[in-house]
């Protein structure tokens, strides 16, 4: 990107601090040079790729591509940042009072893989670097993302949405349900890992495959669920009842209307609205507004958190943004769904 | 807002805000504290700082950094272990405190609205860490969490660039729903299924201008601009109940000739 032409790092060991850490220190731009960089292009109504103000970048969704331990898998490009997304099923207890109700749980996964910001556990670096704000847990600088608010706010998002109706995920009226676990894995952090999260999840969702279940009484009290993996073998004719049972999988029902699509924009100077921020944009951006709608224009999550502060009429705006994305997005995740 | 509606705990209208109590400087060792009551609804917030960060690598060199604590009480549901926002077995009258968000999402969310208000170049190499404890929920926690640790930090003598007010609305769930907003709701209203909440956190110090939201629930962009409108009109309530609220405390400490 831009900005590794103004790069260079050297290593520094640095003996005096008690725990003899190593420390990458990088002789980056500090943010007023980035600031700058950024305004020559945002005062043509521009930014440093070419690409407009309020436009997105290339969307790929690729579903199925786990097929082997996963009941539902996608991979989602946004630009560079690359989210993988796979889906697991668990048998749980519904609660008492919603008896054909299952659950749905969501959890992202960061490494030194997505970027160099995290360490093995997800959790943010404290790495020192010239000029730069340090991360902290809160107020650090946009694109340093506190996996644990992501996943909450995802997550809430599937659970409100009218997206996935819970109650076919039950198996066995007051006894058992599917415990869908969602999983996305951030391949590539190049911002704007909200949107490219819950288009994994969602993508995922709609990728589902819930396989046909057994239960096996054997083991007494009331029963064992079991999963009948389905038999590829035989011919049509030549299948027992069971087997044809076996190779029913049920697909969630999905109607148009109902799936959640988020667009993330960034608050820049003077009322500037980014749309789809890369990291480099993230980090200099003065607040961040996500808005999840559907295609019918209902809002599923307005969050605005902090930053520069905005007028209705701007919010407004961006909701309108964020209904056009939700348009190109669901044809595109619906013409999957027909495809496959 | 009608004028007309009748609400679940006897208020009338749908812009009637619950009665407001307040106690600042409540706790001795923090630098600020208060407990701000709306109705049965009880926070409290303290706040401490700017003082030296205990880990050398946390502080920034020309601000101070701020972070939030946030405490859901014992009895109330924290975590996200509910679907559709609707609580465990036991609690059936409302939505749980957090709306099935968790402590994080929310310390975050409260984090990056007031450190937008407070001056942090005044206080470089700072932590200002604001803790917040709910004592009773019953609707409007976000909401009035907000509001008291802006009357924390106002305890405080923190230095703010403008003044933060949060509103909690309610707007009917979904696009075609046409129920008019109310504000300040009770547990007992959020938990409704008809409708969703949606706490705005608005810049009193400047007209018509939106510092965060964030919302448990769908809702069409009318009810959304209804929702702002109202907090506008709110916030004008709270900010001449902060303003009592701080005068009595400066009072109070004047007539102690050496106030602890």
């Amino acid at each position: 990107a831009f900005f590794t032409q103004l790069c260079a790092f050297f290593v520094l060991c640095d003996f005096k601090n008690t725990k003899n850490a190593i420390y990458i220190q990088k002789s980056t731009p500090n943010n007023t040079q980035k600031q700058a960089y950024l305004s020559t292009f945002t005062n043509s109504n521009t930014r440093p790729t070419g690409r407009p103000l309020h436009t997105t970048r290339p969307t790929t969704i690729l579903p199925s591509i786990l097929s082997r331990n996963t009941h539902g898998s996608s991979l989602v490009k946004i630009g560079n940042t690359q989210v993988l997304t796979g889906i697991t099923l668990l048998v749980g207890h519904p609660g008492p009072l919603t008896p054909t109700h299952g659950d749905v749980d969501l959890s992202i996964n960061l490494s030194p893989l997505s970027s160099q910001d995290y360490n093995v556990a997800g959790r943010l670096l404290p790495i020192v670097t010239e000029g730069e704000m340090s991360r902290s847990r809160t107020t650090s600088p946009r694109g340093y993302v506190d996996v644990h608010a992501l996943e909450s706010l995802v997550q809430r998002i599937l659970r409100t949405s009218s997206l996935l109706n819970p109650n076919e995920l039950c198996i066995q009226v007051g006894l058992s349900a599917w415990r869908v676990q969602i999983t996305c894995m951030v391949l590539n952090h190049d911002g704007n890992l909200e949107d490219a999260c819950l288009l994994g999840a969602v993508s995922a969702l709609l990728d589902l495959k819930l396989p046909a279940v057994k239960i096996d009484m054997k083991g007494g009290g009331n029963g064992v669920v079991q999963i009948v993996s389905p038999s590829y073998d035989h011919e049509e004719d030549d299948m027992t009842e069971e087997t044809k049972d076996a190779n029913r999988i049920t697909k969630l029902t999905i109607q148009k209307g109902t799936i959640p699509i988020s667009l993330t924009m960034g608050i820049y100077d003077n009322h500037k609205i980014l749309v789809d921020m890369t990291r480099e944009e993230e980090v200099v951006c003065k607040g961040v507004v996500t808005v999840v709608v559907t295609t019918t224009g209902e809002i599923v999550s307005l969050t605005k958190c902090g930053g520069l502060a905005m007028s209705p009429e701007d919010m407004a705006a961006c909701v309108h943004l964020a209904i056009g994305r939700a348009k190109e997005v669901e044809e595109l995740l619906l013409s999957l769904d027909e495809a496959s | 807002m009608k004028q007309t509606i009748k609400r679940p705990d006897g208020r009338t209208g749908g812009g009637t805000l619950r009665p407001l109590a307040s106690e600042l400087s409540c706790l001795q060792r923090p630098d600020g504290s208060a407990k701000l009551s709306s109705g049965p609804t009880q926070i409290l917030a303290a706040v401490y700082g700017p003082a030296a960060p205990r880990l050398s690598g946390r502080e920034v060199k020309d601000r101070a950094v701020v972070s939030v604590v946030f405490k859901h009480g014992s009895k109330s549901q924290g975590g996200s272990s509910s679907t559709k926002g609707n609580g465990n077995g036991n609690n059936n009258t409302g939505a749980p405190p957090a709306y099935g968000a968790t402590e994080r999402e929310l310390e975050a969310f409260i984090a990056e609205s007031l450190v937008q208000c407070i001056d942090v170049k005044r206080y470089p190499r700072t932590v200002i860490e604001i803790v917040i404890q709910v004592i009773k929920a019953d609707g409007s926690v976000v909401g009035t969490a907000i509001n008291a640790a802006v009357l924390a930090l106002l305890d405080a003598s923190i230095h703010m660039t403008s003044l933060p007010i949060a509103c909690t609305c309610l707007v009917g769930r979904g696009i075609e729903n046409n129920k008019d907003i109310r504000l300040d709701p009770t547990a007992v209203e959020e938990g409704d299924e008809e409708f969703s909440t949606i706490v705005i956190v608005t810049n009193a110090s400047k007209e018509r201008s939106v510092i965060a939201s964030i919302n448990f629930g769908s809702y069409g962009l009318s009810s959304f601009l209804s929702a702002i409108e109202g907090s506008f009109r709110a916030s004008k309530t709270m900010v001449a109940f902060f303003r009592l609220a701080v005068e009595q405390k400066v009072v109070r400490e004047s007539k102690t000739l050496w106030s602890s």
